[in-house]
């Protein structure tokens, strides 16, 4: 009985291979930006998903409940690759520190005015192609940081116990990343071509 | 007065021990998305802003890059990006085998 039980689950996925397999892959590599780590992601989370089948109800949609298990995956991934590259926490820090001068106020730059022009701006697909690099350039443990606040919605007491930060680190990490995701529009999208 | 000049490095400093530096200031508008602020954090920001226009600048700017990153996180990528069927097949060998 147990054996045909699993046998049937197995037929259902599989099925939501098919059904679901592009979007969830789209969604992966639209996050992560690399093919083979996406179509690791997605595998991974149709064998979760047989594994963990009892835990789905029929009350959320199959595509709602593969898509809470491929998040949880994309966050460990880059909890992983947070932990390997902490060095890149500091150049990037040293960066955005030059952005300021000895007391700690801006140096000008001279794009300030070219923001104002603002209104369709998310409407571009171009600069949401720009956002989309600016993101991959973020170290890991920043973006990690950035994608957690937004992705699930969670409680800032939430994130900061799973990124193991303080919740004075977890803000200063948020300034800093958006201080370079700044820095990077301005390079890539406002600077004079 | 140039903005390396020492008259003016040091009028800077003063500045800052009244109403923050443009680093200190950046850092509170970013804690507001999280934090809420204690009252003199709110004050110190309040007139930092008023006076420093690059700072006013950056507010604007970091709402609008708030919502490009909502808009990302959102965003399912593009349709030609497809998991190809030789990889399917590979997950649901997968599959078979658990």
């Amino acid at each position: 009985m147990d054996n045909l039980g699993s046998t049937t689950n197995q037929e259902i996925i599989k099925d939501w291979v098919y059904t679901y397999g592009n979007y969830l892959f789209s969604w992966a590599y639209h996050k992560t930006g690399n093919r083979e780590v996406a179509e690791d992601l997605v595998q991974e989370v149709f064998l979760a998903a047989v594994k963990n089948f009892d835990g789905f109800q029929e009350k959320s949609s199959p595509k709602t409940w593969l898509l809470k298990i491929l998040n949880n995956k994309i966050i460990d991934h880059y909890r992983k690759s947070a932990k390997k590259t902490l060095h890149l926490d500091d150049q990037a820090f040293q960066f955005t520190e030059s952005l300021f001068n000895a007391n700690g106020n801006w140096k000008a730059n001279g794009l300030e005015d070219a923001w104002s022009n603002e209104t369709n701006l998310l409407d571009d697909p171009a600069f949401n192609d720009v956002m989309k690099v600016c993101m991959e350039d973020l170290p890991p443990r920043w973006r990690l940081a950035v994608i957690s606040k937004y992705i699930f919605d969670k409680e800032t007491l939430e994130i900061c116990q799973e990124l193991e930060i303080s919740k004075t680190n977890y803000w200063q990490v948020l300034h800093r990343a958006k201080l370079l995701l700044k820095k990077c529009l301005e390079i890539n999208w406002f600077g004079p071509n | 007065m140039a903005l390396t000049d020492p008259t003016y490095m040091r009028l800077e400093k003063i500045m800052n021990v009244l109403l923050l530096s443009c680093k200190e200031a950046t850092s509170l508008i970013e804690k507001q998305y999280v934090f809420p602020l204690t009252f003199k954090e709110r004050w110190r920001l309040y007139f930092h802003v008023k006076m420093c226009v690059v700072c006013n600048v950056y507010r604007h700017q970091s709402k609008t890059i708030e919502k490009a990153l909502a808009k990302w996180i959102n965003t399912e990528g593009s349709t030609e990006e497809l998991l190809t069927p030789k990889a399917k097949e590979r997950i649901i060998e997968k599959i078979k085998k658990d």
